[in-house]
This record gives C-alpha cells, structure tokens and sequence, in this order.
C-alpha cells in the first residue's frame, strides 16, 4: 500500500543527547562514515532486500529498518499523541523520557516497532511519522509506507505509590508486557572500563538521576494496581544492571560477587508469588549470569518461568572487547556453561541468550565483512542451541552516553539475514519463541518471523 | 471501507444460530477451515472475529494474508439455511490497547475460562450467496447444456 502524503517539514531535531565518553565517541566517529545524502547510495534499501527475501514479511522488514534507522515526528503526528491515551512516558535501563512523543509504535498485525524514544542512528535519515488526519503512517521521503499506532498506556501509569513514586517509573510497559528494572545502574560502570561498549546505562543513570535501586513495596504496589486491568499484560519480565558484591568482585575468594545480586530477584520474585498463588507465572528473568546454584534457587524457590542472560555478541575475543566486564567477571565460556546449566534447570526452549545484532561489527575490532560476522554468529548459535539455549537478536540501536556512540550498524540485508538465520535454528530445533515472541518482547525481528 | 454486506447477510451474521467459518489456507497452501462463533460486524462495516488459540492455523493463515496480500474466506449458514461465502482481506490485528481489552472483558464475562490471541478485522471485498436452491437455479439458467437428459424427457404420444 503505497501513498502520498504531501512532504512536509520535519519538526524541529532533537538536541542529540551528550556522549560522556568524548574522547572515545571521537575516536570511534574517525571510523564512520558521515550522513549525508548518499546513504542510501551505500547499501540496499528496503524494497531491494525486499525483492531479495522474498519469504521475508514486509511488516517486520520494516520494523527491522525502523529500528536500525529511529523514526521522526511530524507536528502533526505529534499533534495526535494524546498523553490521556498514549504512552509517552518511561523509565527504562536506557531510555526515560516524560516527553510528549509516543515511546513506540505498532504496526497493523500487531508487531512492535519497540523504540524506546530512539530517534535516529547518526548516519541514516530516520522514518518519518506523519498523520492524514485519521490515521499515524510510517513515511520515507514523503511515501506512506504503513499505517501505525501509538502504543497505549495501561491505566496504572496516571497513579502513584503511596511512597510518591509515579507508577510509570516502577513497572514499564509494552503491548503485552510489564517489566520491573529493580536496578537502574550498572556496577560494571563503576570500575574503569568495565562496562559494556554499547551500553547507555551508565550516562542515562547519570543524566537523570534516578535511584539506583527500586523499592520492593513500590514494586509490588504498582504490580497490584496492574494487575486490576484484565487483559492489559501477558508476562512479567525483570531486568536491570548488574549488581556486584564486594569491594572487588573481579577479585578471587571475594564469595560470590553474584551474590546480592540473586538476592534482590529472589526477594522481588517471591513478593511478587502472592499475586499468582505462589506457583509458576509467565515471566522472565534477564541477568548476569548466575552459576548452577543460584539457578537452581530461582527455578525451585520462585515462581519464574524462563531466563535469559545476554551474552551480547557471538565470539570470545569480541566479547572481550566489547563487554570486558562480564568477560573478566564470568568470562565467555563460563557464560555460555552456565545458559547450558540454566536450559537443564528451566527446560528446553525457556533459556536463551541475547544479541545486540550487529555490535559484531563494531569499528575497529568487530568482523571486517557482513558476511564474515553473521557466518561466524550463526556457527556459534548452532552450538548453543544444540545444548537447549536459543538465540535472539535486536537491533543496534546506536545510543547516546555509550562508548560506541557514532559508529555505523550493519545493512538491513545483514538484519534480514540474521533475522532469517536465527528463525531457521531455532524451527530446526523444534523451539517454540513463546518466551521472547512477538509479543512477550517485541524487541526481536528473529521472533516475529514465529507467528507462522 | 470494503464493499456493503446484503441485508441478510448482516442478518445473519448478528444470529447466534448461524454458523461462521474462516477459512484459510496454510504454508504448504493446503484449506484450513475453522468455526468462528464470535464473527460480527463492527460499526465501521467490516468484519470482526475473536481469536481464542493464539498459535491456530486460523491465526497463522490470518498473519500471513496480512502480511503478503492474500485473502481469506467467510462462510456463514444462517438458521434458514441458506449460505453466504464472503471475500475478506485481513487489514488488521489487534493484540493489545483498549478495544482488545474490552473484548476480553466481554469473553471473560461470558463465563469462559479462556485467553484471547487476538481480534481480527477484516475487509468483504466481495460475496455471494452460495445456497443450494439459488446455485442450482443459477447453474441451470447459465449452463443448460450441463444436465440429464432424463430430467427433460417426456413420455413418447400414443398414436
């Protein structure tokens, strides 16, 4: 469906939020290519991967670019955000906002344009939402490519705890989804270059000044008060920065650095069991990757269902380079060990690992070619999910305050490829997505692929 | 939006008595037929159905029309049995927000014990009555080569 909506100017830019890290931004900026006009000269478009992939849905190629490339609002599709109706506000590990722009998007089969406020790459002209007056349309130069809505807030959103605490800044929502980040800094940060490069935890804990760590209380009021909206949420999701005990918790026979960490989920989790009986509940747990122990102590003693612990990019050396923290903390083999550990304890398709799809890249120690990388990647999720552990990718979303602030993400035919590659392992191996799909997460193009 | 439905049609559909099928067709392009008790038409004149079982064939073959152009089909026997097939394109799914809301309020209400995948709309783009007595008519006035010739035989004249 292809119209025309008159080309109109685009609203003012945002200001681009300020990388911390400038010298690094500098250094890396030296590697990219700068915007301008002939981009779209450098790389396929949309509709030429289309044409390629022609399995490849339209909608979730789409979605795929959108979130490669952010979107901009026009005045009037900015005009139509009802902040009684809409979703403008969230708290999130990267992303908080009080703005007056929708946080993100959905498509007309339901797919998740998941934003979280991302505006643009630095390289690319984003999307452009425009508005006919009846309807929100995704355009490109002026061409209405789709229609969209604006995600909707849940009724909980406009109330309060009785600490004072605004809801929205204690659960966060998606479509289908609730999720607590129990703690909004990561203490990977607090060590020199610990943390992990295309990470904005650090600057967004900074730029807005939030509490590191949430209240239980408040976390179980506000999952009370959503809880009262039938309908409105399918799965509860925990996830947050890491937590590190000790004053050197790289250190050896420091106790388990992990320690308080698993604490603070278990104790979130079993306040939380009040509300479901105490028994199993749709839910998952992203975190650090905690050892068999810990694992067995989340499966046994809490009513969570699945887990995930990211292990970002698909190679050891990158994710030395990339996550030096995690890789000095666990390391990539222990990391991988313990997913292995984790499917055994939580069941075949209820573990996974996430990709930030496309980091793999990354100038300058990143795979020199698109096909080198996603070779590599797909080898290595071969190997996981021989073991049970299932692979997801999201899109390289390039933010602000993170080391790898003005480096460029691949093409949206190496999306499409990964996307493609990962959906063909995990159907090989009989997996459904259930626990990350379309929309328990909506952050993943692989798993849109899964509605058929 | 889409073409107008007939008077009976509408009728029809408003009857819990009717029985309304989807039909779909799955990945390898085999018919997928499947009772949907919930179809309705909405204010806007289209069509509109509650999707009980999130991972269906319904639901897949739904998502995959949407998603590369294809069309589905309505089937309705109304309680005076007659028949009506309706050409639908999926236009859209509704997964969340208030009006997929209200109607999982609705099915919860009713006293089901069930989830809801998702609420389809979708688009007549064209119909017609497929009852027995208005084909074979039809079929006789358009093709009258195509018939037993005992059925016009008469008795030879005794002279």
């Amino acid at each position: 469906m292809a119209r025309t909506i008159a080309a109109r100017t685009i609203s003012a830019k945002p200001s681009p939020t300020k990388a911390l890290a400038v010298k690094t931004r500098q250094a890396n900026m030296a590697n990219t290519a700068p915007i301008g006009a002939g981009w779209r000269d450098l790389e396929p478009s949309l509709a030429e991967v289309g044409r390629k992939y022609p399995a490849f849905p339209p909608m979730v190629l789409l979605k795929t670019d959108v979130q490669r490339r952010g979107v901009a609002y026009t005045p009037e599709a900015l005009a139509h955000v009802n902040p009684a109706k809409h979703m403008t506000t969230i708290r999130s590990n990267y992303y908080d906002s009080a703005g007056a722009q929708p946080v993100s998007l959905t498509l007309r089969d339901g797919t998740s344009l998941y934003l979280e406020g991302f505006l643009e790459d630095g390289h690319r002209e984003p999307y452009v939402v425009d508005h006919d007056g009846r309807r929100a349309f995704l355009t490109d130069r002026g061409e209405a490519l789709e229609e969209v809505e604006y995600w909707e807030k849940p009724a909980f959103y406009d109330k309060f705890t009785r600490s004072g605490k605004p809801m929205w800044q204690i659960v966060s929502a998606r479509p289908q989804r609730y999720t607590i980040h129990p703690k909004q800094f990561c203490d990977f940060w607090k060590f020199k270059g610990q943390g992990c490069k295309f990470c904005a935890m650090d600057a967004n804990f900074r730029k807005n000044r939030k509490e590191p760590l949430l209240s239980v209380d408040d976390v179980v009021e506000t999952v009370a008060e959503a809880l009262k909206e039938p309908g409105a949420s399918q799965s509860l999701f925990f996830t947050g920065g890491s937590l590190l005990g000790g004053k050197d918790p790289f250190g050896r026979g420091q106790g388990d650095p992990l320690g308080a960490e698993l604490e603070l989920y278990l104790g979130l989790l079993k306040a939380l069991g009040q509300f479901f009986g105490n028994g199993k509940f749709p839910s998952q747990l992203i975190s650090t990757a905690f050892d068999e122990r810990g694992l067995r102590r989340l499966w046994e003693e809490t009513g969570l269902m699945s887990y995930t612990a990211d292990l970002e990019v698909l190679d050891e050396k990158l994710f030395g380079w990339i996550c030096p923290g995690k890789a000095k903390l666990i390391g990539y083999r222990g990391w991988k060990e313990r997913l292995v550990a984790a499917a055994d304890i939580f069941g075949r398709g209820n573990v996974n690992t996430g990709l930030v799809g496309g980091v793999e890249l990354a100038k300058p120690k990143g795979f020199a070619t698109e096909d080198e990388a996603l070779e590599a990647t797909l080898s290595e999720a071969a190997s996981l999910i021989k073991h049970g552990v299932w692979v997801v990718s999201c899109v390289w979303r390039v933010l602000g305050g993170s080391v790898f602030f003005g480096q460029k993400t691949p093409s949206l035919d190496y999306y499409a490829r990964l996307s493609l590659g990962l959906d063909g392992l995990r159907r090989a191996a009989n997996i459904p997505a259930d626990l990350d799909n379309y929309r328990r997460c909506g952050n993943h193009p692989d798993t849109d692929l899964a509605r058929v | 939006m889409g073409v107008a439905l007939s008077e009976e049609i509408v009728q029809a559909l408003g009857d819990p008595q009717a029985v309304k099928v989807i039909g779909t067709v799955d990945e390898s392009g085999a018919p997928r037929l499947a009772v949907k008790d919930s179809l309705r038409l909405n204010a806007e004149g289209l069509l509109e159905y509650d999707e009980i079982i999130e991972t269906s064939e319904t639901n897949k073959g739904l998502i995959r029309a949407l998603w590369f152009g294809g069309s589905v089909t309505a089937l309705i026997l109304a309680a005076n049995k007659r028949s009506y097939s309706i050409n639908c394109r999926p236009l859209r799914t509704l997964i969340a927000g208030e009006s997929y809301r209200a109607r999982y309020r609705a099915l919860r209400s009713s006293g089901l014990d069930t989830d809801l995948g998702a609420v389809w709309i979708l688009e007549p783009l064209g119909f017609q009555e497929t009852s027995l007595e208005k084909r074979r008519v039809e079929e006789e006035a358009k093709h009258p080569l195509l018939r037993h010739l005992d059925r016009l035989a008469v008795p030879p004249s005794r002279k």
